[in-house]
This record gives C-alpha cells, sequence and structure tokens, in this order.
C-alpha cells in the first residue's frame, strides 16, 4: 500500500469545513476527496465515516453506484478512449488496442508504476470528432493508430515503452 | 382520519398512514415480500403493487409506501395488478429458485408455473432486508449494498471482515429467500457472506453456547449490566434472576 500523500484526517476535516459538515453534501465532498488522492482509499471513506457519523455501509454504497467514484489507485495519466457507437464504427477499438499495447496495460486497467490508466467510456458526446480521446481531460478528435503514436511520442510516453 | 376506499370498502385511515397499513386493518390480503414491521419500508419487491385512482386517473403505485390521501379509491387486485404480480414473482423465482417463502407466495399470487428459465442460483433478490434489519434494529451498520444495475450486491464495506458485526444473525434470520448461511460449530459462529468468524459465549449457568462475544460487549455498552447477569443465557436468567 502507497503512502498516502495528505493525511486522510486533515484531508476530510478540511473538505468536510468546506460543506459546514453537511454529511447531505457527501456526493461533492467525496468528489474533492478524489481529487486529493485520484481514488478514494480505504482509509479515507473510513475517516469521512468517523467524522461525519455516518455509517461506512453508507458511504460505500454511495462510492461504488457513481462510475465517477474509484477505489482503485489510479494513474498519474488517464487515457480515456470513447468506444461509442460512433467512435466505435470508426474504428475507436484499433486506438485501444494500440495504446494497450504500448501503454503495457489492459483496457480498464492501471500500470503497476501507477502512471497510466486505460479506460473505456461509452460516449462523450463528441461524436463528430469521433473516434475520440481524452489524455487528461484534454481531447484529441479523429483519433487513428497512426495519430496517437505521434500524440504518445510528443507527450514523452512512447520512447519508454517501445 | 382520513377516508379512503380499498376493494370498494369505505375505509377510515389514519393520517400518513400507508395503503398497506390502512388494508391490513380492514382484513384486505395484499401480498408483500420485502416488507417487515420492524423496518421501514423499501419498496423493493414490488409485490405489494395497488392501483390507485385519483381525479379520474389510475397508477400503480406500490402500496407499502404509498400515504393515504382523502378520497382516493384503490383496488388491489385487478386483472392489471394479477398480471404484473405474477410476472414479478416468476422473474424473482427465476432468479432464485423456489424457496419456501415464494412458494407460499406464489400461491397466493396465483403462479402456478413459472415461465422463466429458473438459474436456481440462490441468489439475492435485493429485497434489503437484511441490510435495513442490519442498520435499524441491530444498528451495526455492518452490510450494505455496493454498485448498481446487475452488479448490485449486499456485501460487508470493502467485501472484507469487519468488526461492526456482530455475527447476530439477524439477516439470516429475515432473508425471505435463505441465502445468507449461518453456521455454528465447536464454540464459534460462521457467516462465511460476510467473512465473518466469530467465538461463541457459553451460558455460566448451564454451559449452552447462547450469544457471541459481540453481542455481549454490544449489550454491556448499551445497558452496563454486571457479568453474572450479562454472562447467563436467558433461559437461566429467567429462573436465578427476577427483573
Amino acid at each position: 500500500m502507497p503512502q498516502l500523500p495528505v493525511e486522510p484526517a486533515k484531508a476530510v476535516s478540511e473538505i468536510l469545513s468546506r460543506y459546514h459538515g453537511d454529511p447531505a453534501r457527501m456526493i461533492e465532498i467525496l468528489q474533492d476527496l478524489q481529487e486529493i488522492y485520484r481514488y478514494l482509499p480505504k482509509e479515507v471513506i473510513e475517516e469521512v465515516s468517523h467524522q461525519t457519523e455516518i455509517p461506512i455501509n453508507r458511504i460505500y454504497h454511495i462510492a461504488t453506484f457513481y462510475k465517477a467514484f474509484h477505489l482503485e489507485p489510479r494513474g498519474e495519466t488517464i487515457i480515456t478512449v470513447c468506444t461509442g457507437t460512433a467512435c466505435h464504427v470508426r474504428g475507436s477499438f484499433r486506438t485501444l488496442d494500440l495504446l494497450s499495447e504500448r501503454l503495457g496495460v489492459k483496457p480498464n486497467e492501471t500500470s503497476g508504476d501507477l502512471k497510466y490508466t486505460l479506460e473505456t467510456v461509452g460516449c462523450v458526446g463528441a461524436c463528430a470528432l469521433g473516434p475520440i480521446v481524452i489524455i487528461n481531460g484534454k481531447y484529441y478528435g479523429h483519433m487513428t493508430p497512426d495519430r496517437m503514436d505521434r500524440v504518445l511520442k510528443r507527450m514523452g510516453i512512447i520512447e519508454k515503452y517501445s | 382520519m382520513v377516508k379512503i376506499t380499498i376493494d370498494g370498502k369505505k375505509i377510515s385511515a389514519k393520517e400518513g398512514e400507508t395503503v398497506l397499513k390502512a388494508a391490513q386493518r380492514a382484513g384486505i390480503f395484499i401480498p408483500t415480500l420485502c416488507n417487515n414491521d420492524a423496518v421501514k419500508p423499501y419498496s423493493a419487491c414490488r409485490m405489494c403493487l395497488v392501483e390507485v385512482a385519483k381525479n379520474g386517473r389510475t397508477k400503480l403505485v406500490t402500496s407499502c409506501d404509498y400515504p393515504v390521501e382523502e378520497g382516493i379509491e384503490v383496488n388491489t387486485n385487478t386483472e392489471r395488478i394479477q398480471r404484473d404480480r405474477k410476472v414479478i414473482l416468476e422473474l424473482l423465482i427465476a432468479r432464485t429458485g423456489e424457496t419456501p417463502e415464494l412458494k407460499k407466495l406464489a400461491e397466493k399470487v396465483g403462479v402456478k408455473e413459472v415461465r422463466f428459465k429458473v438459474r436456481n442460483f440462490d441468489d439475492c433478490i435485493l429485497c434489503g432486508l437484511c441490510v435495513r434489519v442490519c442498520d435499524e434494529v441491530v444498528g451495526a451498520h455492518a452490510i450494505g449494498f455496493r454498485g448498481r444495475g446487475m452488479e448490485r450486491e449486499v456485501v460487508p464495506p470493502f467485501d472484507v471482515e469487519n468488526e461492526q458485526c456482530l455475527a447476530c444473525g439477524a439477516c439470516a434470520e429475515i432473508c425471505p429467500v435463505n441465502i445468507i448461511d449461518i453456521f455454528e460449530h465447536d464454540g464459534t459462529r460462521e457467516l462465511p457472506k460476510w467473512h465473518k468468524k466469530s467465538r461463541l459465549v457459553a451460558c455460566r449457568v448451564c454451559g449452552k453456547y447462547f450469544a457471541t462475544e459481540e453481542e455481549i460487549e454490544m449489550i454491556r455498552a448499551k445497558t452496563g449490566l454486571p457479568d453474572e447477569i450479562l454472562y447467563v443465557c436467558p433461559d437461566c436468567r429467567e429462573h436465578n434472576f427476577t427483573i
């Protein structure tokens, strides 16, 4: 288990004060915490339960209900490939295969060194730009394996892996 | 008092009461599965569907959590309800197999054969009774739902053993489809589904195992009773103490 960058007790109390300790804002509280840790570590969820006096089974229910919350560590660089219908018919799976090979990570997994997370998503609502790939929040449209390779090279990802 | 009609019968229901409660008091049968007086209604199983007519419109609602309103007209057994109930129960049986409780319900609802392939996986029907009894009655909050849709299931948080579970077995007791196993052997009680194993406490008088260590500690914390009472089983307590 890697050391957490911020002490859970401190992070949780600071974020709770933002919401005046109102447990009805649980989703916002968890979102803010996820921003710090990139995922929701067990210790953090336990700490939220401790400080809000909301039973841990409720918080765990919320954290597992929404796809936006992650309970497993995620990589520094998050690469999202859209596999929605429009992107799929234009061959997004080829780009996905390439990314998987280059990064050494299976779709929807994180590399062992916590550098990369490769994930797929149903549709991002930018079908006109499909196939679309999102790298740390930046959108790359009309993606083909060739263009993907160039992007990876530009970002300094590729030398390490090829 | 609120005046409502159920199956043509005029009934005066209490303010804030649910349709199900009002019907039960009037002796009108509505099938239920996930309803239990010990816990709050959850409207998960959909067996208690009734038709409510208001302002000339009818709609299907779950009677276990639908509050009575002045002048509503409730029908508990129309053709539409019968058909929907049957399908729902058949799907439940297909999911988990024909357990005694579902069989009883099938007779009452009129399900003669299940038209779906019965998987018989001993699958959870997600009625939430175990979660609610753990939250509301026991107060342990040891188990809860995880995920949603097809992945939804009942697990202890993080699916690991936890300290909150008292191994009291209330969840196994209340489960309508008997999928929560509970074993007792060599002075231990085990609930494999929650990864829980507890040591049992033997009665100081008769020597029979009667509770888990966690249960005793919980009762001690709540009541502050001395060991002479805590470590005596309910049967012996009745003989030895007058409270």
